[in-house]
């Protein structure tokens, strides 16, 4: 047996993973020769050593957001309900079919001789449509959805009022933290709008999470947004705040102060 | 066939007892996260790492034969999630915990105010970092996650015998890498 893999049976008898005469020629090993007992003590320290990681503990939250998957998956594997449908009832589907053919129809003739004003219009109503499911997904029970929801902004041509609004109640009390800071992420892509800049301000002194505060204060650095300054300062008056966050807070003031 | 093993709760989630893989999660939520967190040094990838892994045992649960041990298959899921996230956002690799910062002679974590005093066990989490990846990965198998060489052996596909000599190695390698950050 050469040198390394002696070594590799070392490892092997800390992790009690070698067999009884492979164990027993170790021992005798260490017994006989003072060079390898040496190397054996060292490895053995180490790899005891390496104890002293101890494991990290996920945040509550994880088991929330599993309980949660589980209930949105079951939800989609429920097998849809299928309709069947009789003779007649396949010719009333077909006459409908063509009545709305016949219909449509009509409406292409007459959109060919006002295509622009038709074409507009039916932009403006695809884009309402989207604002209005943005809206409701933004209701939706499973954090996914709302997610989604949020993701729908990029679609959107003009973020009007009624959307910031939303994403600003989102921003502010959404229970989920991943929805929050989705959130974030896509009022930050629409910050040349100051109401959006001041919405983020006055969020800081709203987020209660760490997280969140961490990551606002990132944004104001990345926004240069100067008046965000004075917020900061309010939350280190804050004794209770969490001594990371303080460090984070603190730093984002002067690289906003330096610049 | 004891119902509660590993596999009977799995082939039973795989008949549509979706409820079982509750009692999966509660037995490997925080083993699973440690390998994820060691994998990616990122809390927050971890946790998001750790639902992909148990949706996609939902999703793929027709996938689950029981001949194998569930353990494995998980551990399978895992690293095709890792690389997954890795191809999809391009920075699931491994990078220190920007929550932990230094302060003073310890280490804080901001998000939850705990303390890792202990700077020694800091340096052995920067050398680990410092490992080769695939050096890595069998080191926190075989230490941290306690597993037998036939069973990463299994998972990475590969013979026992290498998977002893890539333990080794890693080791040593650690080694070196920790007495020279000390």
């Amino acid at each position: 047996m050469d040198n390394s893999e002696l070594e590799m049976k070392i490892l092997g008898y800390l992790q009690n993973s070698l067999s009884d005469a492979d164990c027993k020629k170790v021992e005798k090993l260490i017994e006989e020769s003072p060079e390898f007992a040496a190397e054996f003590e060292e490895v053995k320290a180490f790899w005891n050593h390496l104890d002293i990681v101890k494991p990290v503990e996920p945040s509550p939250n994880m088991r929330a957001n599993f309980e949660e998957m589980l209930t949105e998956f079951k939800h989609e594997a429920k097998p849809k309900p299928t309709i069947k449908i009789g003779n007649w009832q396949r010719w009333a589907v077909a006459a409908s079919i063509l009545v709305v053919g016949v219909l449509g129809g009509m409406f292409f003739q007459k959109s060919v001789q006002n295509p622009k004003t038709d074409v507009a219009a039916l932009s403006d109503e695809v884009h309402e449509l989207k604002e209005m499911m943005m809206l409701t997904m933004l209701e939706n029970p499973t954090a996914t959805e709302r997610m989604k929801a949020v993701s729908y902004t990029q679609e959107l041509p003009k973020v009007n009022d009624k959307v910031l609004e939303a994403l600003f109640t989102t921003l502010n009390t959404d229970d989920n933290e991943n929805v929050r800071l989705v959130t974030l992420d896509a009022l930050v892509e629409l910050a040349a709008n100051p109401k959006v800049r001041e919405g983020l301000v006055e969020s800081l002194l709203i987020q209660k999470s760490p997280l969140m505060q961490v990551a606002l204060a990132d944004a104001m650095v990345q926004l240069q947004e100067k008046k965000s300054v004075k917020s900061f300062k309010k939350l280190l008056e804050n004794k209770q705040l969490n001594s990371g966050v303080k460090q984070k807070l603190e730093q984002s003031v002067k690289n906003l102060q330096i610049i | 066939m004891d119902s509660t093993t590993d596999n009977s709760l799995m082939l039973s989630v795989k008949d549509g007892n979706i409820d079982k893989m509750g009692l999966l999660f509660d037995r490997y939520n925080r083993q699973l996260y440690g390998f994820l967190y060691h994998s990616t040094g990122q809390r927050v990838d971890a946790e998001d790492l750790v639902q992909t892994v148990f949706y996609r045992m939902l999703k793929y649960r027709h996938t689950f034969t029981g001949e194998g041990e569930f353990r494995t298959w998980m551990y399978h899921l895992a690293r095709n999630a890792i690389i997954d996230a890795g191809k999809k956002t391009n920075k699931v690799k491994y990078e220190a915990d920007l929550t932990l910062t230094m302060n003073g002679n310890h280490f804080e974590n901001p998000i939850d105010g705990h303390y890792i005093k202990n700077e020694e066990e800091q340096n052995v989490r920067l050398a680990i970092s410092k490992l080769k990846e695939d050096q890595r990965e069998v080191l926190i198998m075989s230490k941290y996650q306690e597993l037998n060489y036939k069973e990463i052996a299994e998972i990475l596909q590969t013979t026992e015998g290498n998977i002893k000599v890539k333990v080794y190695r890693a080791v040593q390698e650690l080694r070196n890498i920790y007495l020279k950050l000390n």
